[in-house]
């Protein structure tokens, strides 16, 4: 606290009014806090939930695989795919990741209420999260990963007609756009081709390109 | 995993631009920069390699943030040095009621105080200690990332770490394109130089959530006193989920306390007439701007606040225009070269694309609905409140208390006439100092009314975070210019050059 121009008496007054503004500041604050966080309990629970899982995330590798008890699991089941592509991809090399959130010409967005938009996004994100730098995100690699609803459902006709669970080559898997609410289903052309499915996740799928990398 | 040399670096970084303080005695403002220099400091050599397409590798990056830092450095050296303002008269915008005139307090406010104050001090330490713990829970085992914090903190920290030089592909797969970088450069420096993985860097972010704080404690308790001080510097903390998403790697903790500080020293730079303090303040806003676009608008707000707040204090329009460039200043070069860079790399702001009357209409209900409805939340009603009593009810209510209990009669000017005109001038600069944060909310209104996404589901995931900013500003705002404020005695005026003045008198009381 500065002094003020009447010297050391009146720095003492002024210090002391400090002081008393910090209380009448400090209580209500405090206040606050504990008002806003009429879930510390539940926060306490949580924080005290992970720190229960230290000793089964000891690295990026038990992080990337840990699903149970997680709010927002890193991979999970996805994990999966991540393997898949370590084994048959050297780090180092391209990949092309596929989410639903690919921008359209327009510049527009795929809805952002779709349920598999949510899912598929969030671990898409992880999974790039996991990848770099690891791997090069390029358009042009044969390895594909990409939303599993695009091989697993044939928008080609009436929409939302299933097709069986495909485990062989896929044809022309497409890309749902921003028109999801049952308007048109774009092609993208960059994907025509035959792909192999290397793996399968809950949310995603890994492709290999027959050919080579357009 | 290795914490300490990141961390070291990353002060050190801060070094060259805290010397031309810390060279003047000035300890406080030169430990308020050593991590806002640090962050200027640390992306400046990104910027310049998206740029011009230099290395950023290895300890280059390190060598090339000390240069930034010492250009800085060299640059707040000038501005110390240059137009040293005359010795004058103290602020006259405060009544003529000094810190020897101040009122006995009477009996009851002085038994109010001895209650108030310890206990407000064990709940505030229940709660830090309630905070340390939850946050130390938080980063331990599974750490909460989620959404922006992973896909684009996270994943573009990782990519600087791993680059030799400015990553552009990434910018190209994520959203938010134009987003700044102090953050991730700041979690690459714990990961290239510490070690961390993903799984490591929740320690770094939760190491951000003490050192900042600390340091704008450090750079405020000599003017306001350690209690206030620490006040504003908790108060950011005050907001529900602050924490939650600062473990989950959001930026939107690190824009609050940046922004928030920032501000704080602005306002005791303009209130003590210290250009030091200004200087410091407008470092802090520019590590604001370079956390998060929401930064930009924040300081833009801040730049009329500093100047009506030195209009209103009658220093002159010459003093409220350099005020202003003190704090605005940084930022704006941040700004325009931040925007070059990514003019440069071809990416444009994602958010704001949607300019139709029609549509703008339509939303402008739901948007300024939940507005509200956020910002009346209880807490930070309590938070407004708190600043509001401060500023407005305990300048008239102290000098009301005084005449009506028969306090000292050395009050100068103690009459109801003079009270009333206490109560104008606290209703003024009232609304001085509000005028920052309503123009940020105002902004934010515009920024919903024009997004692309799904309002209802872009209102849902985003308005508490961008809001942070408001209730804590409000109450840190008020309570800074209370302590000068009109009825209240003026401080002690710090003419001299980055005012060294003062600090000799503040280093006096401590």
């Amino acid at each position: 606290m500065s002094s003020t121009a009447d010297g050391p008496a009146g720095g003492r007054r002024l210090a002391g009014l400090a002081g008393e503004i910090a209380g009448l500041v400090l209580l209500p604050a405090a206040a606050c806090l504990w008002h806003d966080r009429a879930d510390t309990v539940r926060q306490f629970q949580a924080s005290r939930l992970r720190q229960g899982t230290a000793d089964l995330i000891r690295n990026d590798d038990d992080l990337l695989r840990y699903d149970a008890g997680a709010a927002t699991p890193m991979l999970g089941k996805d994990a999966a795919v991540y393997d898949a592509l370590r084994t048959n991809c050297a780090p180092g090399g391209p990949v092309r990741v596929y989410s639903l959130s690919e921008r359209t010409k327009g510049g527009r967005l795929m809805p952002l209420e779709s349920a598999c938009k949510l899912l598929v996004d969030g671990r898409t994100q992880r999974l790039w999260l996991a990848l770099v730098p690891q791997y090069k995100l390029a358009e042009d690699s044969q390895f594909i990963i990409c939303p599993r609803i695009w091989i697993d459902k044939d928008y080609r006709y009436d929409g939302l007609r299933l097709a069986e669970d495909q485990d062989g080559p896929v044809d022309h898997p497409r890309l749902l756009t921003d028109a999801d609410y049952g308007q048109v289903f774009q092609y993208r052309t960059a994907m025509l081709g035959r792909y192999t499915v290397l793996a399968k996740g809950e949310h995603l799928a890994l492709l290999k390109r027959e050919g080579g990398a357009p | 995993m290795n914490l300490a040399v990141p961390t070291i670096l990353w002060l050190a970084a801060g070094l060259p631009v805290a010397a031309p303080f810390i060279r003047r005695g000035r300890w406080d403002i030169g430990l308020f920069l050593l991590p806002f220099g640090g962050c200027l400091a640390l992306i400046a050599p990104w910027i310049v390699s998206a740029l011009a397409g230099t290395s950023a590798g290895g300890w280059w990056w390190i060598v090339e943030a000390a240069v930034a830092g010492a250009v800085m450095g060299a640059v707040a050296e000038l501005i110390l040095r240059v137009g040293k303002p005359r010795r004058g008269k103290p602020a006259s915008g405060s009544l003529p009621m000094t810190g020897a005139s101040l009122p006995r307090l009477s009996s009851p406010v002085r038994t109010l105080r001895r209650v108030l104050i310890p206990v407000s001090l064990l709940i505030v330490a229940f709660v830090a200690w309630s905070n340390f713990t939850t946050g130390l829970g938080f980063c331990r085992g599974y750490p909460p990332y989620q959404w922006d914090g992973y896909a684009i903190w996270l994943l573009r920290a990782k990519m600087l770490a791993g680059a030799s030089a400015y990553p552009t592909a990434v910018w190209t797969g994520t959203g938010h394109f134009d987003y700044p970088l102090v953050l991730p450069a700041l979690l690459a420096l714990f990961r290239r130089f510490g070690g961390l993985e993903i799984l490591g860097l929740s320690s770094a972010i939760g190491l951000n959530a003490g050192v900042f704080p600390l340091a704008a404690w450090a750079g405020m308790f000599r003017r306001i006193g350690g209690g206030l001080a620490g006040a504003v510097a908790l108060a950011p903390f005050a907001m529900d989920r602050l924490l939650r998403l600062q473990f989950a790697a959001f930026a939107d903790p690190l824009l609050t306390m940046a922004g928030l500080y920032g501000l704080s020293l602005c306002l005791i730079g303009v209130r003590d007439r210290d250009r030091g303090y200004l200087l410091a303040g407008g470092l802090a806003l520019a590590v604001a701007a370079a956390t998060k676009n929401e930064g930009v608008l924040w300081v833009l707000c801040c730049g009329p606040t500093v100047g009506l707040y030195v209009l209103d204090t009658r220093q002159g329009f010459r003093k409220a225009v350099g005020a202003v460039l003190c704090a605005v200043l940084p930022a704006a070069v941040f700004f325009a070269a931040w925007g070059a860079a990514w003019r440069r790399i071809g990416v444009s702001n994602d958010l704001v694309t949607a300019w139709t009357a029609s549509l703008m209409s339509v939303r402008l209900g739901p948007v300024l609905t939940a507005v509200w409805t956020e910002l009346a939340k209880p807490a930070n009603l309590l938070l407004l409140g708190v600043g509001l009593a401060g500023m407005l009810a305990l300048p008239v209510v102290w000098r009301a208390g005084n005449v009506l209990m028969g306090g000292s009669q050395a009050v100068r000017g103690g009459t109801w006439g003079e009270i009333l005109r206490t109560g104008l001038l606290c209703l003024r600069r009232t609304l001085v100092l509000l005028s920052g944060p309503a123009l940020y909310v105002a902004g934010i209104v515009l920024i919903y009314l024009t997004t692309h996404n799904p309002l209802e589901w872009h209102l849902r995931t985003s308005l508490d975070r961008v809001l942070f900013l408001a209730p804590p500003a409000v109450l840190a705002m008020m309570l800074i210019a209370r302590v000068g404020a009109p009825g209240e005695p003026a401080p002690a005026p710090a003419w001299a050059t980055g005012g060294e003045e003062a600090a000799k008198h503040a280093g006096g009381q401590h």
